[in-house]
Protein backbone atom coordinates (compact mmCIF):
# COMPACT_ATOMS: atom_id res chain seq x y z
CA UNK A 1 0.00 0.00 0.00
CA UNK A 2 1.51 3.28 -1.06
CA UNK A 3 -0.10 6.13 0.88
CA UNK A 4 1.03 9.72 1.17
CA UNK A 5 2.14 10.67 4.67
CA UNK A 6 3.73 14.11 4.64
CA UNK A 7 6.41 14.72 7.25
CA UNK A 8 5.79 17.64 9.58
CA UNK A 9 2.17 16.69 10.23
CA UNK A 10 0.84 14.83 13.22
CA UNK A 11 -1.54 11.89 12.98
CA UNK A 12 -4.08 9.98 15.07
CA UNK A 13 -5.04 6.32 15.19
CA UNK A 14 -8.47 7.46 14.01
CA UNK A 15 -6.86 8.52 10.72
CA UNK A 16 -6.80 12.26 11.18
CA UNK A 17 -3.88 14.50 10.28
CA UNK A 18 -3.10 17.65 12.23
CA UNK A 19 -1.03 20.63 11.10
CA UNK A 20 -0.03 23.52 13.33
CA UNK A 21 -0.68 27.01 11.95
CA UNK A 22 -0.64 30.30 13.86
CA UNK A 23 -1.75 28.95 17.22
CA UNK A 24 -4.42 26.78 15.66
CA UNK A 25 -4.39 23.37 14.07
CA UNK A 26 -5.81 22.37 10.69
CA UNK A 27 -7.31 18.89 10.59
CA UNK A 28 -8.43 16.44 7.95
CA UNK A 29 -8.49 12.74 7.20
CA UNK A 30 -5.41 10.98 5.91
CA UNK A 31 -4.72 9.72 2.43
CA UNK A 32 -5.00 6.19 3.83
CA UNK A 33 -8.48 6.94 5.22
CA UNK A 34 -9.79 8.54 2.04
CA UNK A 35 -8.43 5.67 0.00
CA UNK A 36 -10.17 3.13 2.18
CA UNK A 37 -13.46 5.03 2.19
CA UNK A 38 -13.64 5.42 -1.56
CA UNK A 39 -15.56 8.26 -3.16
CA UNK A 40 -16.70 10.67 -0.46
CA UNK A 41 -20.23 11.90 -1.08
CA UNK A 42 -21.02 13.92 2.05
CA UNK A 43 -19.28 15.42 5.06
CA UNK A 44 -21.06 16.49 8.21
CA UNK A 45 -18.77 18.93 9.99
CA UNK A 46 -18.86 20.34 13.52
CA UNK A 47 -20.25 23.81 14.16
CA UNK A 48 -17.87 26.74 14.52
CA UNK A 49 -17.54 27.66 18.19
CA UNK A 50 -18.19 24.11 19.34
CA UNK A 51 -15.98 22.97 22.22
CA UNK A 52 -14.70 19.45 21.73
CA UNK A 53 -12.73 16.93 23.73
CA UNK A 54 -9.99 14.80 22.23
CA UNK A 55 -11.48 11.60 20.86
CA UNK A 56 -15.03 12.99 20.87
CA UNK A 57 -17.19 12.46 17.80
CA UNK A 58 -17.36 15.71 15.85
CA UNK A 59 -18.97 14.70 12.59
CA UNK A 60 -19.29 12.04 9.93
CA UNK A 61 -18.03 11.35 6.47
CA UNK A 62 -20.15 9.35 4.05
CA UNK A 63 -18.64 7.53 1.12
CA UNK A 64 -20.03 5.09 -1.38
CA UNK A 65 -19.08 2.31 1.03
CA UNK A 66 -19.87 3.53 4.53
CA UNK A 67 -20.72 6.22 7.03
CA UNK A 68 -17.70 6.75 9.25
CA UNK A 69 -17.55 8.87 12.39
CA UNK A 70 -14.98 11.67 12.71
CA UNK A 71 -13.18 12.18 16.03
CA UNK A 72 -11.48 15.30 17.37
CA UNK A 73 -7.69 14.83 17.36
CA UNK A 74 -7.25 17.37 20.18
CA UNK A 75 -9.42 19.17 22.72
CA UNK A 76 -10.30 22.73 21.92
CA UNK A 77 -12.68 25.01 20.07
CA UNK A 78 -13.66 24.68 16.42
CA UNK A 79 -12.71 27.97 14.76
CA UNK A 80 -13.43 27.31 11.10
CA UNK A 81 -14.82 24.62 8.83
CA UNK A 82 -14.03 24.00 5.18
CA UNK A 83 -17.32 25.06 3.64
CA UNK A 84 -16.04 24.10 0.17
CA UNK A 85 -16.66 20.48 1.20
CA UNK A 86 -20.39 21.12 1.38
CA UNK A 87 -20.44 21.52 -2.39
CA UNK A 88 -17.40 19.43 -3.25
CA UNK A 89 -16.88 16.60 -0.76
CA UNK A 90 -14.69 14.91 -3.37
CA UNK A 91 -11.91 17.36 -2.44
CA UNK A 92 -11.16 14.95 0.40
CA UNK A 93 -10.29 12.29 -2.17
CA UNK A 94 -8.51 14.63 -4.53
CA UNK A 95 -6.37 16.56 -2.06
CA UNK A 96 -6.70 15.17 1.50
CA UNK A 97 -3.84 17.25 2.94
CA UNK A 98 -4.69 20.45 1.06
CA UNK A 99 -8.07 21.57 -0.23
CA UNK A 100 -9.70 18.62 1.52
CA UNK A 101 -9.00 19.89 5.05
CA UNK A 102 -12.09 19.59 7.27
CA UNK A 103 -11.84 22.00 10.20
CA UNK A 104 -9.54 24.26 12.20
CA UNK A 105 -9.35 24.01 15.95
CA UNK A 106 -7.80 26.15 18.70
CA UNK A 107 -6.25 23.62 21.10
CA UNK A 108 -6.95 24.13 24.80
CA UNK A 109 -4.29 21.80 26.09
CA UNK A 110 -1.01 21.70 24.19
CA UNK A 111 0.20 18.78 26.29
CA UNK A 112 -2.19 16.59 24.32
CA UNK A 113 0.11 17.00 21.33
CA UNK A 114 2.33 14.37 22.93
CA UNK A 115 -0.45 11.85 22.26
CA UNK A 116 -0.38 12.41 18.50
CA UNK A 117 1.58 10.15 16.18
CA UNK A 118 4.48 10.99 13.91
CA UNK A 119 4.28 10.00 10.26
CA UNK A 120 6.46 6.99 11.04
CA UNK A 121 4.31 5.87 13.97
CA UNK A 122 1.15 6.27 11.94
CA UNK A 123 2.71 4.32 9.09
CA UNK A 124 3.31 1.45 11.52
CA UNK A 125 -0.25 1.83 12.85
CA UNK A 126 -1.75 1.27 9.42
CA UNK A 127 0.77 -1.39 8.47
CA UNK A 128 2.04 0.50 5.46
CA UNK A 129 5.59 -0.23 4.36
CA UNK B 1 -22.25 -15.16 17.47
CA UNK B 2 -25.39 -13.93 19.14
CA UNK B 3 -28.52 -14.24 17.02
CA UNK B 4 -31.70 -12.25 17.58
CA UNK B 5 -34.96 -13.01 15.78
CA UNK B 6 -37.26 -10.02 16.06
CA UNK B 7 -40.98 -9.90 15.22
CA UNK B 8 -42.26 -7.33 12.71
CA UNK B 9 -41.57 -3.86 14.12
CA UNK B 10 -41.91 -0.25 13.06
CA UNK B 11 -39.08 1.26 11.06
CA UNK B 12 -38.29 3.55 13.99
CA UNK B 13 -37.95 0.65 16.41
CA UNK B 14 -35.91 -1.37 13.93
CA UNK B 15 -33.38 1.39 13.39
CA UNK B 16 -33.11 2.18 17.10
CA UNK B 17 -32.46 -1.52 17.82
CA UNK B 18 -29.75 -1.68 15.16
CA UNK B 19 -28.08 1.43 16.53
CA UNK B 20 -27.98 -0.10 20.00
CA UNK B 21 -26.30 -3.23 18.66
CA UNK B 22 -23.85 -1.05 16.73
CA UNK B 23 -22.98 0.91 19.88
CA UNK B 24 -22.34 -2.36 21.69
CA UNK B 25 -22.05 -0.56 25.02
CA UNK B 26 -19.96 -2.74 27.28
CA UNK B 27 -20.02 -5.51 24.65
CA UNK B 28 -17.71 -4.06 22.03
CA UNK B 29 -16.35 -7.47 21.06
CA UNK B 30 -19.77 -9.02 20.53
CA UNK B 31 -20.83 -10.23 17.09
CA UNK B 32 -24.60 -9.95 16.77
CA UNK B 33 -26.78 -11.00 13.87
CA UNK B 34 -30.35 -9.74 13.92
CA UNK B 35 -33.11 -10.88 11.58
CA UNK B 36 -35.94 -8.40 11.45
CA UNK B 37 -38.99 -7.37 9.46
CA UNK B 38 -41.40 -4.49 9.13
CA UNK B 39 -44.91 -4.14 10.46
CA UNK B 40 -45.84 -2.00 7.42
CA UNK B 41 -44.29 -0.94 4.13
CA UNK B 42 -41.33 1.28 4.94
CA UNK B 43 -38.93 3.30 2.85
CA UNK B 44 -35.57 3.38 4.60
CA UNK B 45 -33.16 6.09 3.51
CA UNK B 46 -29.44 6.62 4.08
CA UNK B 47 -28.08 8.49 7.09
CA UNK B 48 -27.42 11.64 5.08
CA UNK B 49 -29.74 11.15 2.14
CA UNK B 50 -31.70 14.20 1.09
CA UNK B 51 -35.47 13.83 1.07
CA UNK B 52 -36.08 16.35 -1.73
CA UNK B 53 -36.20 13.47 -4.25
CA UNK B 54 -38.91 11.66 -2.30
CA UNK B 55 -42.61 12.11 -3.06
CA UNK B 56 -43.92 12.61 0.45
CA UNK B 57 -47.56 12.84 -0.58
CA UNK B 58 -47.31 9.53 -2.46
CA UNK B 59 -45.85 7.84 0.60
CA UNK B 60 -48.62 9.27 2.74
CA UNK B 61 -51.34 8.18 0.31
CA UNK B 62 -49.92 4.66 0.15
CA UNK B 63 -49.42 4.37 3.91
CA UNK B 64 -45.67 3.95 3.49
CA UNK B 65 -43.51 4.98 6.44
CA UNK B 66 -40.16 6.67 6.04
CA UNK B 67 -37.21 5.99 8.31
CA UNK B 68 -33.60 7.20 8.29
CA UNK B 69 -31.04 4.45 8.77
CA UNK B 70 -27.86 4.83 10.84
CA UNK B 71 -25.98 3.50 7.79
CA UNK B 72 -25.25 5.19 4.49
CA UNK B 73 -26.51 4.58 1.00
CA UNK B 74 -29.81 5.27 -0.69
CA UNK B 75 -33.47 4.40 -0.29
CA UNK B 76 -34.91 0.89 -0.07
CA UNK B 77 -38.62 0.06 0.01
CA UNK B 78 -39.06 -2.79 2.45
CA UNK B 79 -42.09 -4.73 1.36
CA UNK B 80 -41.15 -8.34 0.64
CA UNK B 81 -37.53 -8.71 1.67
CA UNK B 82 -35.29 -10.50 4.11
CA UNK B 83 -33.65 -7.85 6.26
CA UNK B 84 -30.84 -8.43 8.68
CA UNK B 85 -28.17 -6.53 10.47
CA UNK B 86 -24.74 -7.56 11.58
CA UNK B 87 -23.01 -5.60 14.34
CA UNK B 88 -19.41 -6.51 15.01
CA UNK B 89 -16.05 -5.24 16.18
CA UNK B 90 -13.93 -3.56 13.52
CA UNK B 91 -11.21 -6.02 14.47
CA UNK B 92 -8.40 -4.02 12.94
CA UNK B 93 -9.33 -5.03 9.42
CA UNK B 94 -9.93 -2.67 6.55
CA UNK B 95 -13.28 -1.62 5.23
CA UNK B 96 -12.65 -3.53 2.01
CA UNK B 97 -11.75 -6.66 3.94
CA UNK B 98 -14.96 -6.52 5.97
CA UNK B 99 -17.01 -6.13 2.79
CA UNK B 100 -15.18 -9.02 1.16
CA UNK B 101 -15.72 -11.22 4.22
CA UNK B 102 -19.42 -10.42 4.21
CA UNK B 103 -19.73 -10.96 0.48
CA UNK B 104 -18.03 -14.33 0.86
CA UNK B 105 -20.65 -15.35 3.45
CA UNK B 106 -23.54 -14.31 1.22
CA UNK B 107 -21.90 -15.84 -1.84
CA UNK B 108 -21.54 -19.21 -0.13
CA UNK B 109 -25.05 -19.09 1.36
CA UNK B 110 -26.69 -18.22 -1.93
CA UNK B 111 -24.64 -20.85 -3.75
CA UNK B 112 -26.04 -23.45 -1.33
CA UNK B 113 -29.54 -22.60 -2.46
CA UNK B 114 -28.64 -22.59 -6.11
CA UNK B 115 -27.98 -18.92 -6.73
CA UNK B 116 -24.50 -18.31 -8.15
CA UNK B 117 -23.33 -14.83 -7.18
CA UNK B 118 -20.96 -13.10 -9.61
CA UNK B 119 -17.26 -13.00 -8.85
CA UNK B 120 -15.79 -9.80 -7.43
CA UNK B 121 -15.39 -7.16 -10.09
CA UNK B 122 -12.28 -5.04 -9.65
CA UNK B 123 -13.54 -1.89 -11.29
CA UNK B 124 -17.24 -1.87 -10.69
CA UNK B 125 -18.89 1.12 -12.32
CA UNK B 126 -20.13 3.45 -9.61
CA UNK B 127 -23.45 5.11 -10.38
CA UNK B 128 -24.50 7.78 -7.97
CA UNK B 129 -27.32 9.59 -9.69
CA UNK B 130 -30.32 7.72 -8.30
CA UNK B 131 -32.05 8.13 -4.94
CA UNK B 132 -32.96 4.41 -4.95
CA UNK B 133 -30.46 1.87 -3.64
CA UNK B 134 -31.37 -0.87 -6.07
CA UNK B 135 -30.95 1.45 -9.02
CA UNK B 136 -27.31 2.05 -8.11
CA UNK B 137 -24.07 0.18 -8.35
CA UNK B 138 -21.31 0.53 -5.79
CA UNK B 139 -18.21 -1.57 -5.26
CA UNK B 140 -18.72 -4.86 -3.38
CA UNK B 141 -22.24 -5.40 -4.65
CA UNK B 142 -23.87 -8.82 -4.56
CA UNK B 143 -24.83 -9.39 -8.17
CA UNK B 144 -26.18 -12.22 -10.28
CA UNK B 145 -25.53 -11.97 -14.02
CA UNK B 146 -24.50 -8.38 -13.50
CA UNK B 147 -27.66 -7.34 -11.69
CA UNK B 148 -27.76 -6.31 -8.08
CA UNK B 149 -29.76 -8.60 -5.77
CA UNK B 150 -29.13 -7.06 -2.34
CA UNK B 151 -28.64 -3.73 -0.66
CA UNK B 152 -25.76 -3.57 1.82
CA UNK B 153 -25.20 -0.43 3.86
CA UNK B 154 -22.54 0.19 6.48
CA UNK B 155 -21.61 2.52 9.32
CA UNK B 156 -18.45 2.57 11.43
CA UNK B 157 -17.55 4.11 14.74
CA UNK B 158 -14.24 3.78 16.61
CA UNK B 159 -14.83 0.24 17.75
CA UNK B 160 -17.60 -1.33 15.74
CA UNK B 161 -19.17 -1.79 12.34
CA UNK B 162 -22.85 -2.11 11.51
CA UNK B 163 -24.00 -3.76 8.28
CA UNK B 164 -27.65 -3.56 7.28
CA UNK B 165 -28.71 -5.88 4.48
CA UNK B 166 -31.88 -6.20 2.43
CA UNK B 167 -32.53 -9.13 0.07
CA UNK B 168 -35.84 -8.59 -1.74
CA UNK B 169 -37.79 -11.68 -2.73
CA UNK B 170 -39.93 -9.64 -5.09
CA UNK B 171 -40.13 -6.04 -6.20
CA UNK B 172 -42.91 -3.81 -7.47
CA UNK B 173 -40.77 -1.50 -9.61
CA UNK B 174 -43.64 0.86 -10.32
CA UNK B 175 -44.37 1.25 -6.61
CA UNK B 176 -40.69 1.79 -5.74
CA UNK B 177 -40.20 4.30 -8.56
CA UNK B 178 -43.37 6.14 -7.58
CA UNK B 179 -41.84 6.95 -4.19
CA UNK B 180 -39.59 9.45 -6.01
CA UNK B 181 -40.22 12.54 -8.09
CA UNK B 182 -38.14 11.29 -11.04
CA UNK B 183 -39.98 8.01 -11.24
CA UNK B 184 -39.26 7.21 -14.91
CA UNK B 185 -35.50 7.37 -14.33
CA UNK B 186 -35.69 5.28 -11.20
CA UNK B 187 -37.92 2.72 -12.93
CA UNK B 188 -35.51 2.38 -15.85
CA UNK B 189 -32.52 1.96 -13.55
CA UNK B 190 -34.36 -0.64 -11.47
CA UNK B 191 -35.29 -2.59 -14.56
CA UNK B 192 -31.73 -2.56 -15.90
CA UNK B 193 -29.73 -3.00 -12.71
CA UNK B 194 -31.74 -5.09 -10.25
CA UNK B 195 -33.11 -8.63 -9.90
CA UNK B 196 -35.34 -9.78 -7.04
CA UNK B 197 -34.74 -13.32 -5.75
CA UNK B 198 -38.02 -14.59 -7.22
CA UNK B 199 -36.91 -13.35 -10.62
CA UNK B 200 -33.90 -15.65 -10.45
CA UNK B 201 -35.85 -18.62 -9.20
CA UNK B 202 -35.87 -18.35 -5.42
CA UNK B 203 -39.32 -18.07 -3.90
CA UNK B 204 -40.39 -16.19 -0.79
CA UNK B 205 -41.68 -19.44 0.74
CA UNK B 206 -38.04 -20.50 1.19
CA UNK B 207 -37.31 -17.57 3.47
CA UNK B 208 -36.49 -19.78 6.47
CA UNK B 209 -34.12 -21.83 4.29
CA UNK B 210 -32.29 -18.66 3.25
CA UNK B 211 -31.89 -17.62 6.90
CA UNK B 212 -30.53 -21.05 7.77
CA UNK B 213 -27.93 -21.11 5.00
CA UNK B 214 -26.78 -17.64 5.99
CA UNK B 215 -26.28 -18.84 9.56
CA UNK B 216 -24.45 -21.94 8.34
CA UNK B 217 -22.15 -19.89 6.12
CA UNK B 218 -21.34 -17.49 8.94
CA UNK B 219 -20.49 -20.44 11.17
CA UNK B 220 -18.35 -22.07 8.49
CA UNK B 221 -16.46 -19.07 7.23
CA UNK B 222 -16.09 -17.00 10.40
CA UNK B 223 -15.67 -20.03 12.67
CA UNK B 224 -18.33 -18.90 15.13
CA UNK B 225 -21.14 -20.74 16.86
CA UNK B 226 -24.62 -19.33 16.89
CA UNK B 227 -26.32 -18.62 20.19
CA UNK B 228 -29.85 -17.30 20.07
CA UNK B 229 -30.61 -14.64 22.62
CA UNK B 230 -33.26 -12.16 23.67
CA UNK B 231 -32.85 -8.45 24.16
CA UNK B 232 -31.28 -7.38 27.43
CA UNK B 233 -33.20 -4.92 29.59
CA UNK B 234 -30.37 -2.37 29.37
CA UNK B 235 -30.42 -2.57 25.59
CA UNK B 236 -34.18 -2.01 25.47
CA UNK B 237 -33.82 1.00 27.75
CA UNK B 238 -31.26 2.42 25.34
CA UNK B 239 -33.64 1.71 22.44
CA UNK B 240 -36.30 3.77 24.23
CA UNK B 241 -33.84 6.63 24.68
CA UNK B 242 -32.85 6.62 21.01
CA UNK B 243 -36.52 6.59 20.03
CA UNK B 244 -37.19 9.61 22.21
CA UNK B 245 -34.05 11.44 21.08
CA UNK B 246 -34.48 10.97 17.35
CA UNK B 247 -36.06 7.92 15.77
CA UNK B 248 -39.62 8.59 16.92
CA UNK B 249 -39.40 12.19 15.73
CA UNK B 250 -40.80 12.74 12.25
CA UNK B 251 -38.50 15.74 11.85
CA UNK B 252 -35.38 13.58 12.26
CA UNK B 253 -36.24 11.52 9.20
CA UNK B 254 -37.33 14.44 7.01
CA UNK B 255 -34.88 17.12 8.20
CA UNK B 256 -32.43 16.92 5.29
Amino acid sequence: MNVKLPEGLWYTAEHFWVKEADGEVICGITDHAQSELGDVVFVEMPKVGMKVKRGERVGDVESVKTVSNLYAPLSGEITEINSALLEKPELINQDPYGKGWIFKLKPENLEEKALLLTAESYRREIGSG
Amino acid sequence: MQVIFDPPLSGYENMARDEVLWEGRGNEEELVLRFFSWEKKTLSIGRFQRTQDIDRSFLHAQGISLVRRPTGGRAILHEDDLTLSLAMPRGGVSLDTQYRQLKEVFGQALFRIGIPVDEEIDHFPVRLHSPACFALSFPHELTVKGKKIAGIAQARNKERTLFQVSLPFSIDRVLVASCFHHQELVYTDLRENFSALEEIGFHHSLRARLMEVLLESLEDLWRVKREEREWKSGELLRVRTLLEEKYALDSYHWER
